[in-house]
């Protein structure tokens, strides 16, 4: 391609992505990066001798109370991500073999919770988990309980609402893996004597571990941002870290601290990412040293033997 | 295997639609708290949603940016899309990374950074600020839509109409437009019902004049959770939500999905 071939081509390329990059850097590039700044400043009324950027998130480290409610966040969002992946595995395999409009139907159901506001089926929960809710009935009427048990605000509540919201992301994610793999896999090793339980265990598992493996970040990082769940079906007792950042934000209106709250939230979740990317990146790269260390001759060998 | 497979799935699905079910049910009781089972039918408490002026304006409200902001995501998306699909350049993953984000990040660490910078911009509190932030979490999904229509594009037709001398804008109009017209109604529809059901977003850009429905509902949760009207508003939003996306599954083949995956 020539020079001015180049240029053109830059143009044009330019030309088109100009508007969506200008609105996203002023509307969304800009208020992050003021955000960060504002976690980094000092919060006014607080400019004492020893104040210096990093203070506020020194408080927030020491403070036991925030520790304690990231922990829980963490934890939940674990058992959440754990429960969704066990559930939702059988389900993949569901859909990824169904068709037409079974297949159809499927998807509208996996998408109702993702799509439906959240208020709207945290609500559903809190009609059913209540005292004279269905569940709580029904556990009656099989003689489990005598009387109604408190079945809201605990932690089992927002891992179950959890589960509901989250589990489209693994579902969709595994089965986009499983529907990837090439199913003469399956039926080689089913000719040369596997059992379907084998088959399963050394051929599709295996094969569907990076549509697993991206499931489980997608719910790990959403469950540890969630709002509306957590603060409707776990009560004021058990906050979750987004319920401290609006409460400080919008009703201690305390700005740079509910910021600092933010950023820590920020760097957890995609902390995550980073590292799951980097473990990716290695695993690659100890293949390829794996690979440079067979001498050529015997590659060329075994590729000839095969 | 295949039997247990399905009956599994079935009883995964009611889990799943549990919750919507219980909202639905519960709003058509003929008691004065929500009762799932219901105890008789009735249609009362959507009547008197009607006399609601607060839940109209809201529903208004949410209906409107929602259908806003939709449009303005898929117009940023749609020039973002083809420009990714004509030329394969480094510079393609920055971009895409910038417009996918949103869709990634904690929604309240957004709904904080909207807030403190669109207040000193003039428009903290304004049906502006609240659309430019539903704008920034629709994009994602508007933009992964109408990637998976440029995929499927045949590029030769394009190029056909070119070489016959149609211009460049006349060969878009023409040509690509109608087949990837479908990945654009689905990504508009998408985009539309991320904005419709955003809460965190919204918590932190209303006021108490500008409100939207699914804020409305969660502030309601508080004070009055066993009220059947708030339960037949909740059930009204789930069920808008569904038509919209049963009409796009109608005209989408929604496997797609898993394809680009």
């Amino acid at each position: 391609m020539t020079r001015t071939g180049s240029a053109r081509w830059l143009r044009s390329w330019l030309l088109l992505i100009a508007v969506p990059l200008l609105v996203f850097g002023v509307f969304y590039c800009a208020p992050i990066a003021n955000l960060l700044r504002l976690s980094f400043s000092v919060a006014e009324g607080q400019t004492g001798a020893n104040a210096d950027g990093l203070d506020i998130y020194a408080k927030l480290l020491g403070d036991e109370y925030f520790l304690l409610i990231v922990w829980r966040t963490v934890k939940l969002s674990l058992l959440t991500t754990l429960a969704c992946a066990i559930l939702c595995y059988p389900v993949s395999m569901v859909v990824a073999q169904s068709k037409g409009w079974a297949q159809t139907c499927l998807f509208i159901v996996l998408l109702m919770p993702l799509m439906t506001s959240v208020t709207v089926t945290t609500y559903g929960w809190l009609i059913l988990l209540g005292q004279a809710g269905v569940v709580n009935s029904a556990l009656m009427g099989l003689g489990v309980i005598d009387r109604p048990q408190r079945l809201l605000q605990n932690e089992t509540a927002i891992v179950v609402g959890l589960v509901q919201v989250m589990s489209v992301f693994m579902v969709l994610s595994v089965a986009a893996a499983l529907q990837s793999i090439d199913s003469n896999h399956v039926r080689a090793a089913r000719s040369l004597g596997a059992s379907p339980w084998s088959a399963f265990w050394r051929i599709v598992f295996p094969q569907s571990l990076p549509g697993l493996r991206t499931g489980c970040l997608l719910v790990f990082s959403l469950s540890m941002s969630a709002y509306a769940t957590p603060g409707v079906l776990g009560g004021p007792r058990l906050k979750f870290v987004s319920f401290l950042i609006y409460q400080q934000a919008m009703q201690l209106l305390d700005w740079p601290r509910a910021a600092a709250m933010a950023v820590l939230l920020l760097i957890v979740t995609t902390g995550v990412w980073g590292l799951a990317s980097a473990y990716g990146q290695l695993k690659t790269w100890r293949r390829r040293q794996a690979e440079a260390a067979v001498p050529a001759f015997a590659q060329a060998g075994r590729q000839g033997a095969i | 295997m295949r039997l247990v497979g399905r009956i599994y799935a079935a009883l995964f699905s009611l889990f799943l639609l549990a919750p919507i079910i219980a909202i639905a049910g519960g709003s058509l009781t003929t008691t004065n708290y929500v009762a799932f089972p219901p105890r008789g039918l009735t249609l009362h408490w959507y009547l008197q949603i009607l006399q609601q002026r607060e839940s109209l304006t809201a529903l208004g409200l949410s209906l409107a940016i929602g259908a806003a902001a939709a449009t303005l995501a898929t117009l940023l998306a749609l020039p973002v899309g083809l420009a990714f699909t004509r030329y394969r350049t480094r510079l393609n993953g920055v971009v895409y990374a910038v417009i996918m984000t949103p869709a990634m990040l904690p929604s309240v660490f957004l709904g904080l950074a909207f807030l403190v910078l669109y207040t000193p911009m003039g428009i903290g509190a304004t049906p502006i600020g609240l659309l430019a932030g539903h704008v920034m979490i629709a994009t994602p999904f508007a933009l992964s839509l109408i990637l998976v229509g440029l995929a499927s594009l045949d590029g030769t037709l394009e190029h056909a109409a070119r070489s016959l001398g149609a211009s460049p804008f006349r060969a878009f109009l023409l040509i690509t437009l109608p087949q990837i017209s479908w990945s654009l109604a689905a990504g508009w529809a998408f985009a539309f019902m991320i904005s419709f059901g955003s809460l965190e977003i919204s918590l932190f850009l209303s006021t108490s004049t500008l409100v939207t429905l699914p804020v409305q509902i969660f502030m309601a949760l508080e004070w009055s959770p066993l009220d059947p009207a708030l339960t037949a508003i909740s059930s009204g939003l789930a069920i808008i939500t569904l038509v919209v996306l049963v009409v796009t599954a109608r005209f989408v083949n929604l496997e797609r999905f898993l394809k680009r995956a």
